[in-house]
């Protein structure tokens, strides 16, 4: 695929944010409520959601890998800062409700807290920007790099379904097994 | 829903953030902030990229919806009365974004791409985050006497 000129990414950025923001917004997640009851387990709304959207999402960027039109792009597995970032965010995310994406959703729906969480997160956001010379180090302690689970194939029902979405996909798994 | 993520490379929202605040600290407390050493560190200058303008599209998105929404009478146009005081909601949005950039991405990055790509640093933040919510809204919620 020819590379994109920076225009046209940021043209297609815009545009993608537009359909993610109108989806979380149909999807109920620019209140804060709704996140908070998953975590409760009162609401399964956030599980469904996600669910479907990583399904959908790995089919299609195993599809487009398939062509070569896309990469994968793992973020690295620093122990320290993942499971550390895991930690507060998922605290982070109980206390207020939202996450960056929704919280931006609300922002745009008129939310008032989620204006409010937005504006946390940008402050802490330049607070990280001020610490991060002094943090980079213990954050990539014990960094394994960028791992990919089961050499990046995808599960096994994974498979079976992208098979049969699109029968080509077999010669290419076959292919794939071969290396 | 899911779609869309597809046919991109994979889409994140937090990362913008930071590169928002970069650019703002750039322009209005460079020294203070010490921008010249966090471009140094990441070795990427922040600019005006497409993951500012996805987070920008994404404000607008919501902004559109709830419009149109209210343009026909529909019963989600309805605005909650404010549920958490200000300093929760800016508390837990300082906490989890410092999360995020710590953890290199979010719900969308990690969660929704990173997962979706087989990322094994995905398959940990995910899990770890949803423990960490659940037990703590719990726990919020039995305290303010609920079930």
């Amino acid at each position: 695929m020819p590379e994109m000129s920076n225009n046209a990414r940021r043209l297609l950025g815009l545009a993608t944010g537009v359909a993610f923001g109108a989806l979380l917004r149909r999807g109920g997640l620019d209140d804060s409520r709704t996140i908070v009851g998953q975590l409760e387990g009162t609401d399964a709304r956030v599980a469904k959601t996600m669910g479907s959207a990583v399904a959908v999402a790995a089919l299609g960027h195993r599809w487009l890998l398939s062509g070569g039109q896309v990469t994968t792009e793992p973020k690295p597995l620093n122990p320290v800062a993942v499971v550390g970032g895991s930690l507060l965010f998922g605290a982070g995310m109980a206390l207020s409700g939202y996450c960056p994406g929704t919280a931006a959703v609300a922002v745009g729906s008129g939310r008032r807290e989620g204006a409010w969480a937005a504006a946390g997160m940008l402050v802490a956001a330049a607070g990280f920007v001020a610490s991060y010379p002094r943090l980079k180090k213990a954050l990539e302690t014990g960094g394994a790099g960028k791992m990919v689970l089961l050499g990046g194939k995808p599960p096994a029902p994974l498979t079976a379904l992208n098979v049969a979405v699109r029968p080509g996909a077999q010669r290419f798994e076959a292919a794939a097994a071969n290396d | 829903m899911g779609a869309f993520v597809a046919f991109r490379k994979g889409i994140g929202v937090s990362g913008a953030y930071e590169t928002g605040a970069a650019l703002a600290a750039r322009k209005m407390a460079p020294d203070a902030l010490r921008v010249n050493d966090f471009v140094k560190a990441r070795d990427k200058a922040p600019q005006l990229d497409w993951e500012v303008l996805l987070v920008v599209g994404t404000v607008l998105g919501g902004l559109l919806a709830s419009r149109s929404e209210r343009a026909v009478g529909g019963a989600a146009a309805e605005q909650s009365p404010a549920l958490r005081s200000p300093l929760a909601s800016a508390t837990g949005g300082a906490l989890l974004m410092v999360g995020a950039r710590m953890a290199d991405g979010c719900t969308s990055g990690h969660s929704l791409s990173g997962t979706a790509q087989g990322a094994a640093s995905s398959w940990v933040f995910t899990p770890l985050m949803f423990l960490a919510g659940s037990l703590l809204a719990r726990a919020a919620r039995r305290l303010r006497g609920g079930l």
